[in-house]
């Protein structure tokens, strides 16, 4: 594109902003963009679009099949489950249990981790090194069975268990924000600001942050799929979100009881928690390949 | 090498994959039978529980009793008891014993002589007598038998010879054989509580099971399974079986399944739901039994609010019954008129519940204090019983029709055995459970349930002790005119349902479900499953019986 | 290399340690007695539970109560569990072999499938197959392990009945348990018919591990197709193919050895992926490993189980990660020289 400006001026486009017009490039990360947006917006609007109430069971619609087959109703776009429950309305319920609290945990844990991670990475010597160690040492420990050991100790619930993800998912983020800022942090041109005599502070936020935010983009996307797999396992294993509560995970796990019979209430419920976690990896993949690709090119 | 092998397996996978079954199969397979079951026995001695579970793998499998019950010709029938008689006026007892029984040789006992008088005293005194040395071995506590008053009933066991045994009762009582015919009454072997005493392990003899029954123990492993050999000296045929397996599989989806592959060749309670489907199929039977048996709701009546009766009342207008039935039985259970089964005979037509009222439930919390409503748990229990074929699902339906009222209740579950002991803890504001009776007598119904006795002995869920009450249930035992009781029990029937300590749910049937090939395999409709006359039916014979 | 495995090991030895501190406090944190979590001995007024207080110091400071943990821990006696009172040790020694047979022929299976089939998309770069590899890859990545075993059991062992629902073996071939892990177990025993009793546990072995092995054998194909890509574009394969060796030659000693070094890597951490799969695969295929005595300890609340499985499957997972380290240290001595200079 010939620039418009009399001087030649070109402006670096930030690091996030130049991810975002590669993966722009990228139809599959676009479609992933578009799913991954549509999941969001049900799960914010849930109360208002939810067909059924939820919990309400139909007593004369006891595991109603879905629309599409022969003794299906409209009434019940998605049939019903063994309670006469709106399974729809139970999905777009459940997305806040299964993709918003998953959010919410990622939020905090995404605070907390890389605010520690910036403090370790900016600190030398031992502490730095033997915090490095043992994060790696926790990280080789599969966060499901961690989330499980604090399950254990606090017993099941819905508050419990966002406790425990937000806490298995904290290392995550010490880790990949430690190991980013190590890096930048001996690269010339933080020596430059360095030697202009820049405070620690202005250091952290203003120079060595920017580039490190499409790492922390990819932590994100890493550990909300990471969040989702686990609040679902832990409540397919009935140690998540308690009944009645409309989680996929624990949807899954009732619906085992009549899947020979009734498989979409074991189907639908997974497939929305494929496709979400899908979308979420598909992005996390492709921002991936962009960060190469532009350090590749520059 | 590590490669090649892998290959190897991967052949093997694949060939296996593709032919199947292969035409003829071994010998252990032929021979051997797999029964799934809901879950694992609390241990391997009758007298020491009360639930389905361990009396299923236990009782018929591993042991026999002095007497047995022949529901269908209904009358006692001679076991290890060759014959009894009643003495001075009914409270004595004469029983004649069978020569020549053998107890099992195992890996960790062989026995040096057979079945004799000692034996019984030995079992009877275990639970009789405080101070036993095995009395406290196993937590010390014989639910059935402190429940069913058997304990206060029988004075002393006295042998007079080797094979005669005298039992004194303190007073004449007509439940006496039905109690002592029940599968708790079972008979352990003396020599080898003996021989545990000495080895200074003891808890071993309800571990380590030796009995006289048609099935000895091989090895259990918990959430596994219990493996049986057949007994070769039983006094009685011999199983046709040689190998009996108990495959724990509390799902009972999954049961289902295996039944279908061919992996369980028996299941109990399969889902009700899917009965039709079941019997549609060429290769799979189901069998239904009377079962004399009751689901309930119990309340913790001594934790408040549920120790106000008007509270308890407000729960049993506020919850669907009828929805209940239609959802978790499928309809195939009746709606219980009351605590006693239409299959008593005691049951009369009036009806003794509530109906479903929220409006009227709202008002009776209003009048008891609680118009905002209140917390409360509800335990479910995570096992089918033929009374129940999915509690969890039922909390589930009660927890939306208490949210109607402003109830906000929690469902709790917890594996079978810890749910039993937290229950007997008292640990519970409420729970989803039943009774199966051991035996015709209505005074089972009411008597393990709900007696100050029964809340003695942890078996009352309710938690319930009404000296007046239990007045009732002593007049109506001791009374000898049939019409004389039937007018009693109606009577204690008002009373449960004034004072509601547990509101009933439903009466239904009990189900089990087979392969085509496996015959003998019966549902005593009092008491546990027996596999003595199972035997498995061999293709070739099929092929001989068709002409 | 000496210095090198040894700071490993150190390191090694002292997470080792973190953990036995974190399960000694585990016991505190448990609700209930911290002795009867740590020994199973429930009865606290029994002789039982008086010499335990006694062989485990819980009559003196925090620290010697730790020092009688580790003790015990040490000799294998681990206490006994709450629910069944047979003791946790030997018990989890079995579920672990149970768990090994299952992990390590997934790992395998992962490996021996995903490496070839990366090498391969690898090779097609950009081609349509390479394209199909890596959607399947980044889809099977995405599907919860929970629910992929679920429509496995309804396709191949409902609907096709070309595998059992559920368990090690048929269970009448009694097969004494050993170690735990079916296949050896039967190969030791001198049972009547082996033959048909090993066929009967390979039929029950393939659905489960194979079920494990998609998303290790997913991710490894990635990693090697990535590797793969690498190498291929550095002069030295340049340089070998203007010497005029022959590709088959090129691929075969030069590019797929050393692709093979960030898949060796790799293998830890998808070990570690593998395991949580383990947990849930094991409950769902009722296979009788630490991951499903862990997830039924946790319904039992049997918290001497709880941490006897919790212990070895971290131990598992991190000897493993610590294993895979060293080989590759010692395979390739280039990544040894990346490390020094980091300090």
């Amino acid at each position: 594109m010939p620039s418009t400006n009399i001087y030649y001026q070109y402006r670096e486009p930030s690091p996030l902003r130049a991810i975002w017009v590669l993966m722009n490039n990228n139809p599959f990360a676009v479609a992933a963009l578009y799913v991954f947006g549509f999941f969001l917006l049900i799960m914010l609007l849930s109360p208002f679009i939810v067909p059924h109430n939820p919990d309400y069971q139909y007593a004369d619609a006891v595991l109603q099949a879905p629309s599409w087959q022969q003794d299906g109703q409209i009434r019940f776009l998605f049939g019903t489950d063994d309670l006469g429950r709106d399974l729809l309305s139970r999905i777009i319920a459940g997305s806040v249990y299964s993709l918003g609290y998953p959010i919410l945990a990622v939020f905090i844990a995404a605070v907390v981790g890389s605010s520690i991670g910036a403090w370790a990475g900016m600190s030398r010597g031992v502490q730095s090194s033997t915090l490095n160690h043992l994060l790696d040492v926790i990280l080789s420990i599969p966060s499901l069975l961690l989330a499980l050991v604090i399950i254990a100790i606090v017993g099941p619930s819905l508050f419990n268990v966002m406790i425990a993800i937000t806490l298995v998912l904290i290392p995550q983020f010490i880790h990949s924000v430690h190991n980013a800022i190590y890096e930048e942090r001996y690269k010339e041109y933080v020596t430059a600001s360095r030697l202009n005599g820049c405070s620690r502070w202005y250091m952290l936020t203003r120079v060595i942050a920017p580039n490190t935010t499409t790492v922390i983009v990819m932590q994100v996307t890493i550990a909300l799929s990471t969040a989702i797999l686990d609040i679902a396992a832990l409540g397919f294993l009935g140690l998540g979100v308690q009944s009645p509560a409309p989680e996929w995970g624990s949807m899954l796990a009732r619906s085992l009881d009549q899947v020979y019979l009734s498989p979409w209430t074991m189907v639908l419920p997974g497939i929305a928690l494929f496709l979400t976690i899908l979308a979420i990896n598909v992005l996390g993949d492709s921002i991936r390949a962009a960060i190469q690709e532009r350090v590749r090119s520059s | 090498m590590v490669i090649q092998r892998f290959w190897l397996v991967l052949g093997c996978c694949c060939l296996v994959a593709a032919c199947g079954q292969a035409a003829e199969q071994p010998e252990p397979l032929r021979h051997g039978l797999v029964y799934c079951a809901e879950g694992n026995p609390e241990s391997f001695n009758p007298q020491l529980g009360t639930s389905g579970t361990t009396i299923d793998a236990t009782s018929a499998q591993l042991y026999d009793r002095l007497i047995d019950y022949d529901a269908e010709r209904q009358q006692f029938e001679p076991a290890l008891a060759l014959s009894w008689q009643a003495l001075d006026d009914g409270k004595r007892y004469r029983f004649e014993l069978r020569q020549d029984v053998q107890f099992h040789r195992t890996k960790w006992f062989a026995p040096s002589r057979p079945f004799s008088a000692t034996d019984v005293l030995f079992s009877f005194n275990r639970w009789l007598q405080p101070d036993h040395p095995y009395h406290h071995v196993g937590g010390g506590s014989y639910p059935f038998f402190n429940s069913s008053g058997l304990i206060h009933l029988i004075e002393r066991v006295e042998a007079i010879d080797s094979y005669t045994v005298d039992i004194h009762l303190a007073q004449a009582d007509s439940s006496f054989l039905a109690n002592v015919a029940t599968d708790f009454a079972v008979i352990l072997s003396a020599e080898y509580g003996d021989q545990l005493l000495q080895a200074g392990t003891p808890e071993e003899i309800d571990r380590q099971p030796i009995g006289t029954g048609p099935f000895r123990f091989v090895e259990f492993r918990k959430d596994i399974g219990i493996r049986y050999y057949r007994h070769e000296n039983y006094w009685r045929k011999p199983p046709g079986i040689r190998q009996l397996f108990y495959t724990i599989t509390p799902n009972a989806n999954k049961r289902m399944l295996k039944l279908l592959t061919g992996e369980c060749d028996v299941i109990p309670y399969p889902l009700v739901d899917k009965l039709a489907e079941l019997s549609t199929d060429t290769e799979i039977e189901v069998q239904s039994a009377v079962n004399p048996n009751i689901a309930y709701w119990a309340f913790n009546t001594e934790r408040p609010p549920f120790d106000q009766p008007l509270v308890r009342q407000a729960l049993a207008h506020a919850i669907n019954r009828p929805a209940i039935i239609q959802t978790i039985y499928d309809g195939n259970a009746r709606l219980a008129t009351g605590v006693l089964p239409e299959t008593s005979w005691a049951f009369s037509e009036e009806d003794q519940t509530y109906p479903f009222d929220p409006e009227r439930a709202r008002a009776l919390l209003a009048e008891a204090g609680y118009a905002d409503g209140f917390s409360m748990s509800i335990w479910a229990m995570p096992v089918q019983r033929a009374y129940n074929p999915n509690a969890e699902r039922m909390a589930e339906l009660i927890q939306s029709d208490l949210a109607r009222i402003g109830v906000r209740a929690t469902m709790v579950t917890y594996e079978w055995n810890t749910f039993r002991r937290r229950l007997a803890n008292g640990e519970h504001d409420s729970v989803l459970i039943g009774w199966v009776a051991d035996n015709a007598d209505p005074d089972n119904f009411f008597r393990p349930i709900l007696s100050c006795a029964a809340k003695a002995s942890g078996n009352n869920r309710a938690n319930w002790c009404d000296p007046e009450f239990d007045q009732l249930l002593i007049d109506a035992i001791s009374a000898t005119n049939r019409d004389q009781r039937v007018n009693l029990y109606q009577e204690i029937e008002r009373a449960v349902t004034s004072a509601v300590p547990i509101v009933p749910i439903a009466n239904s049937l009990r189900f089990q479900a087979q392969r085509a090939n496996v015959e003998g395999v019966e549902l005593p409709p009092y008491g546990g499953l027996s596999f003595r006359r199972a035997r498995i039916v061999q293709d070739n014979e099929k092929a001989e019986q068709q002409p | 290399m000496i210095r090198y495995s040894l700071r490993r090991v150190v390191l090694f030895l002292f997470t080792l340690w973190l953990l036995t501190v974190f399960l000694f406090a585990l016991n505190y944190f448990f609700p209930g007695d911290p002795l009867t979590n740590m020994t199973g001995i429930a009865d606290s007024s029994s002789t039982a539970y008086a010499t335990a207080m006694e062989q485990r110091y819980f009559a003196g400071s925090l620290l010697e109560q730790y020092g009688g943990f580790v003790h015990h821990l040490v000799q294998g006696e681990w206490g006994r569990s709450l629910v069944t009172e047979r003791p946790v040790f030997s018990d989890g020694l079995t579920a672990l072999g149970a768990s090994l047979e299952l992990s390590l022929l997934a790992m395998m299976v992962a490996f021996i499938v995903g490496a070839p089939l990366g090498i391969y998309a690898a090779i097609q770069q950009r081609g349509l197959l390479d394209r199909i590899i890596m959607g399947i890859s980044l889809s099977a990545y995405s599907i919860p392990v929970f629910w992929l075993a679920q429509l496995c059991i309804l396709l191949f062992a409902v609907k096709l009945g070309w595998a059992p629902i559920s368990s090690q073996i048929n269970p009448l071939y009694d097969i004494p348990t050993m170690s735990g892990a079916i296949l050896i177990d039967i190969s030791i025993s001198d049972y009547e018919y082996k033959q048909a009793a090993l066929r009967d546990a390979l039929y029950h072995l393939w659905l489960p591990v194979t079920v494990l092995a998609i998303m290790p054998l997913t991710m490894l194909m990635r990693i090697t197709r990535n590797a793969m890509l690498d190498v291929l574009a550095h002069n030295y394969i340049r340089a070998a193919r203007a010497r005029g060796l022959s590709e088959a030659r090129i691929l075969l000693r030069h590019s797929i050895p050393n692709s093979m070094q960030p898949v060796v890597r790799q293998l830890g951490l998808q070990f570690s992926m593998l395991m949580s799969n383990l947990i849930v695969t094991e409950v769902i295929f009722n296979w009788p490993g630490v991951g499903s005595w862990l997830v039924k300890a946790i319904y039992e609340r049997d918290y001497p189980v709880l941490q006897a499985g919790l212990l070895m499957l971290a131990t598992l997972i991190l000897f493993v990660n610590v294993a895979v380290e060293l080989f590759h240290a010692w395979r390739y001595p280039q990544v040894r020289k990346e490390l020094y200079a980091e300090h």
